[in-house]
């Protein structure tokens, strides 16, 4: 071993040392370097792309925004269709309509409820009669009764209106034709009402309503469906038929519960233009928008529903007025009434007694214009037959009203309900009158509701 | 010329580099379990950084998505809801029939019960003054809203239309967008809390990334570093070893040198004639005779050193009596000591019991252990021979001691370590040009070794040394069995 | 005694005479049913849970039913809520309260918006959770249902000083038949 190659040995072992060395080092810088090249790429965005996150939160919440916007929009394009279905009876209110929605669906106003929204009703009323009586000059005939739309809209909680409007014919067998005179309607407007319910111990109407006279005259309307009889007592005929009471007055009533426990007393006060004078009797007496004087008329009622008897209703009722007739000195007026009615779903009494007073003023001419009339029915299944028997006796020389005179007479009839809604009636009037030959009807009707 | 080349060696490496070099070579004993542990460490705390980092963004997102994703969705059913409490409101406005009135009543009542309870929901979580404020403000907003739908419902319901109108339009509308507002201001309240998380996310995500980077950099440096070190280790180790093969070379060449050239010398005079009387001439060839006989001891060693590094050693294991090796190691020594001068003194204890072992073998170990102690002795002239019965502190059983004790310039405590290493001679020694290959020690422990001993100095400077042979007493039944197979020989092969 | 007046005395006469043959022969008002301890015969007469009315008498009940009140006394407007006809229930009320027909029942109502005594009709609702959840809803309402169809969403009130559960409860129904 020549001592010259050792160092060289060393040299190289020192060579193939630092080449091992290099070789070891080397991968491992190569590979971490690609490790932290690999971190920081899968790092999050540096702090400048934290400003396009926020922006693209921003986005998102915009785009959301408008998605809400937009199903609102189709709910409300929905709505329409659910009013469309068609429902019985009442007609429906519409959808209240959506405000346009911004793109930020925190910036949207609330919807609104729409204010022309009501809950209006209408019930309708008619008959139909074939009649026949042996006074001369009638003829036996059809005739149309009046179509009686009963209109009822729910206001408020308080509030209601109510009212009743009629297409009837005169003598002239024409509908709905305006007469051209002053207070006439072809179509009579015959209740149009505003209610107003504080409570049960005051309810005020304002409008034109039937005046609480007696029992009948606020218990049926312009309805024969709902009337037992073909037709209302003399006493409780309409002013337009020759009635000779004040069934319609245009004013203010009060009415309500008096505190009277198991009497069950009520109270009515009323205030209202009155009527006209009824001669000649082709003028329209109800004074609807124009009123011949400033006096008014006045009607107090009061009446018991006592718990004790079920049905029973005693009531008292007193009408003061004064009438302008033409080319007479006024006439105060004064009507008193008192009634026993006995009124249950299977029986009904009804009885009415009235006092008519006309005083002349300015002479001793008192004019008393007494009239009553008693009807009674019992219902058996769908049947129901009945009797009436009224009075009433009029001076000749009753200023107001002297064609009346004295006029008595049963009625005896029967009806027949054939369905919920339609009523069969025929009944036999007898009716005597003063001087002149008893006249006897025969009238068969049908009545109804739609 | 050997520190010439020495120092030709390191200038030739990557630099001399003072303190870390013998650093290195202490620690290249240990590098691979060093470096792993080392790398160990170094991962295990770049993972607990990581993990650490890891856990705070996972429970930052969660945090984020618990609370301001949640929230928000939780907003959105809010509003949703408010406003179906409104529509249904509505819709029961578009019948007369109170059943459908009824139901839409109930779909009203149902969407506002799951109002109420998100707003108690939301208050429950709300934790900033902020957001309790806002939550109680929208709570009594929508029960004020409540009431006027609870009025608008039951005029609906009554009939009363126009009524239900008028409440809405009086207070429905105001006390809704009440609401509607404060849902807004909610929202907003959680998208800046997003916006917020979402930063905190970002900037941890960046944290973990630097921190990784850094940590992976580290750990490339450390891992190169320890690279670098442990064949810098690997590299001096070789070099250290050239260093020793190339002094024992010079060593051994100086050796065979010497007594070569006195027995080319003595030749020369005798062929020439220089020294013709018979005197001289056995003078001469006298030298010559002990010149080869010491050039031949020393190729002895060396043979025997490269048969022991080969695995190639044999040894005759026979049962032996103390007093016969020391008689046969005096015997191969005594010309030696004589011709120094020196004086042995022999200890050997009574009835000492036998071992097993090679003699020839034990006789060399010991042989080197005199000749160390006639090389080192300085100017003592004495050695002692010492063989006594003593207690192992390795074994449980005595053993037999033969101690080798000289008044010597003794071994400094530095030198220790490596007097058994081979080819090591000590700077001391080498400047005191005493002549050795430094293979005897190595030699002398192997044999120890071999026969199931070993071989213990201890040693003062300008004091003297005693080297001790720590020699396994031989078991009966060993003895037997090498009585009885002596035939066959049994053999040690040196490991 | 004039002719006329004579005949007067005469049908008042005959009219009392006829009504008293129709208090005979009216359908006799029923006896008050023996208590029955088995509550799932009994009609709970309920109203909305602000309502202050604790009871009613029947008279004072009937006069509800029949539209003859329209407000309570704390004011609000009463709301009368009837199940659909077919129903138990109804027929029970028709036949205890009002002791009238169905048709009868309609005639009235009818009759009564059309006088304008009744201020609103009645509300009819298809089962007894929906007249719950009306009365719920509407202050002023007023209904009835099955004493175990009642719930906490509405309060029952006593007629004449009784609770459906109690001795001498009058509104008293057939027990449903067994299937």
């Amino acid at each position: 071993m020549k001592f010259s190659l050792l160092p060289r040995r060393v040299l190289h072992a020192e060579g193939l040392t630092g080449l091992r060395v290099r070789k070891r080092i080397l991968p491992l810088l190569l590979g971490s370097l690609v490790t932290a090249t690999i971190l920081q790429a899968q790092q999050p965005e540096s702090s400048d792309a934290t400003v396009p996150d926020k922006q693209t939160l921003q986005l998102l919440f915009q785009r959301i925004g408008q998605l809400e916007a937009r199903v609102k929009q189709l709910e409300s394009e929905r709505q329409p269709s659910a009013v469309a279905t068609p429902t019985p009876g009442p007609a429906q209110p519409s959808v209240p309509p959506v405000n346009e929605v911004e793109q930020q669906a925190e910036s949207t106003m609330p919807e609104r409820m729409d204010l022309s929204k009501t809950l209006l009703r209408i019930r309708g009323f008619g008959d139909t009669t074939l009649h026949g009586d042996t006074q001369k000059g009638d003829n036996t005939a059809f005739s149309l009764g009046q179509l009686d739309l009963f209109v009822t809209s729910d206001i408020s909680e308080k509030f209601k209106f109510l009212s009743e409007i009629v297409f009837e014919g005169g003598p002239d067998n024409i509908y709905g034709v305006t007469r051209g005179e002053a207070n006439t309607f072809g179509v009579d407007v015959e209740r149009y009402l505003v209610q107003y319910s504080y409570n049960d111990y005051l309810n005020v109407e304002a409008g034109r309503w039937h005046t609480a006279i007696g029992y009948y005259n606020t218990a049926y309307h312009h309805s024969t469906w709902f009337q037992t009889t073909t037709d209302r007592p003399f006493l409780f005929d309409f002013e337009d038929r020759g009635g000779i009471l004040p069934i319609h007055t245009v004013g203010v009533s009060a009415s309500g519960l008096i505190p009277s426990g198991s009497l069950g007393l009520h109270y009515v006060a009323e205030v209202g233009n009155g009527r006209a004078s009824r001669s000649p009797i082709d003028q329209e007496p109800v004074q609807n928008e124009v009123d011949d004087q400033s006096h008014k008329a006045f009607n107090v009622a009061i009446f018991a529903r006592p718990e004790a008897i079920r049905g029973l209703q005693v009531g008292f009722s007193a009408y003061r007025d004064l009438l302008a007739p033409a080319n007479s000195p006024r006439i105060g007026e004064t009507i008193l009434a008192a009634h026993v009615v006995f009124v249950r779903p299977q029986f009904e009494w009804l009885n009415e007694a009235l006092a008519v007073r006309h005083s002349v003023s300015g002479t001793s001419q008192v004019f008393n214009t007494p009239g009553f009339y008693t009807q009674i029915s019992k219902q058996f299944g769908s049947y129901r037959p009945y009797f009436r028997y009224q009075y009433v006796n009029a001076s000749n020389t009753e200023p107001i009203f002297p064609d009346v005179r004295l006029r008595h007479g049963p009625s005896v009839g029967l009806r027949y309900d054939a369905s919920e809604s339609v009523a069969l009636k025929l009944q036999y009037d007898y009716t005597a009158l003063r001087r002149q030959a008893a006249i006897s009807a025969l009238a068969l009707q049908i009545g109804f509701t739609f | 010329m050997r520190r010439q080349t020495k120092h030709l060696l390191r200038r030739t490496t990557f630099g001399s580099v003072p303190l870390i070099d013998p650093l290195l070579v202490s620690i290249a004993r240990y590098s691979s379990t060093l470096s792993f542990l080392a790398v160990l460490s170094v991962v295990t705390i770049a993972g607990i950084f990581v993990m650490r980092d890891v856990k705070s963004t996972n429970i930052e997102a969660q945090k984020m998505y618990a609370g301001s994703v949640l929230g928000l969705h939780r907003i959105g059913e809010l509003q949703y809801e408010a406003q179906e409490t409104r529509r249904a409101t509505f819709y029961a406005l578009t019948t007369n029939d109170s059943n459908l009135q009824v139901e839409y009543a109930d779909q009203s009542r149902e969407a506002d019960r799951l109002v109420s309870e998100g707003i108690i929901e939301y208050l429950r979580h709300a934790q900033m003054p902020q957001e309790i404020e806002i939550g109680k403000r929208l709570q009594m907003d929508w029960s004020d809203f409540l009431e006027v739908r609870n009025e608008v419902l039951a005029s609906i319901l009554e009939g009363s239309t126009k009524e239900a109108v008028n409440l809405d339009q009086a207070g429905g509308v105001q006390s809704f967008d009440r609401v509607r507002q404060d849902l807004g201001e909610i929202k907003r309240l959680y998208n800046e809390q997003a916006s917020q998380r979402l930063a905190n996310v970002v900037a941890g995500s960046r944290r973990f990334a630097i921190r990784l980077i850094t940590v992976l950099v580290l750990t490339l440096a450390f891992a190169s570093a320890s690279v670098w070190a442990i064949e810098r280790s690997k590299m001096l180790a070789a070099i250290q070893l050239a260093e020793l093969q190339m002094e024992f070379v010079a060593s051994v060449s100086h050796e065979l040198r010497s007594p070569l050239a006195v027995i080319s010398s003595a030749a020369d005079n005798i062929v020439d004639g220089v020294i013709s009387r018979k005197d001289d001439v056995q003078r001469y060839v006298g030298v010559i005779r002990n010149q080869s006989r010491q050039i031949t001891d020393l190729v002895n060693q060396i043979l025997q050193f490269a048969s022991i590094q080969d695995g190639r050693s044999r040894y005759v294991l026979r049962p032996l009596e103390v007093s016969q090796i020391v008689e046969s190691v005096l015997g191969n020594t005594s010309e030696l000591l004589q011709g120094a001068g020196f004086v042995v003194e022999r200890q050997i204890e009574a009835s000492l019991p036998g071992i097993l072992g090679d003699l020839s073998a034990l006789s060399q170990c010991l042989q080197n252990l005199i000749v160390n102690s006639v090389k080192y002795s300085g100017e003592s002239r004495w050695i002692g021979i010492r063989a006594l019965l003593a207690d192992s502190e390795d074994r449980a059983s005595p053993e037999i001691q033969i101690k080798v004790q000289d008044h010597g310039i003794g071994i400094a405590r530095s030198e220790m370590p490596h007097i058994f290493e081979p080819f090591y001679r000590s700077a001391t020694v080498v400047d005191a040009q005493i002549h050795g290959a430094g293979l005897g020690l190595s030699l002398a422990k192997n044999i120890a070794q071999a026969m199931g001993g070993k071989l213990s100095v201890v040693s003062e400077v300008a004091r003297g040394t005693t080297f001790t042979l720590h020699l396994p007493i031989a078991r009966r039944q060993d003895l037997q069995m090498a009585a009885g197979a002596i035939e066959s020989t049994p053999t040690i092969e040196n490991e | 005694m004039s002719r006329w007046t004579g005949r007067f005395l005469i049908l008042t006469g005959a009219g009392f005479l006829a009504v008293a043959l129709s208090l005979a022969s009216d359908p006799p008002r029923r006896a008050p049913p023996q208590p029955s301890a088995a509550p799932e015969q009994n009609l709970a007469i309920v109203v909305n849970l602000s309502n202050p009315t604790a009871n009613l008498s029947m008279a004072e009940l009937r006069k509800i039913f029949l539209g003859e009140r329209s407000h309570w006394p704390n004011g609000r407007r009463i709301t009368l809520v009837m199940i659909e006809p077919g129903r138990p229930e109804r027929t029970a009320v028709l036949s205890l309260i009002y002791q009238m027909s169905e048709n009868d029942f309609n005639n009235h109502f009818l009759h009564g918006l059309f006088t304008g005594e009744v201020f609103a009709s009645p509300k009819t609702l298809a089962t007894p959770v929906g007249v719950r959840k009306f009365i719920f809803n509407v202050p002023g309402a007023i209904g009835y249902v099955r004493a175990t169809d009642v719930d906490a969403s509405v309060k029952v009130i006593r007629i004449d000083e009784r609770l459906p559960d109690d001795k001498g409860y009058r509104l008293h129904f057939p027990s449903r038949p067994s299937n």
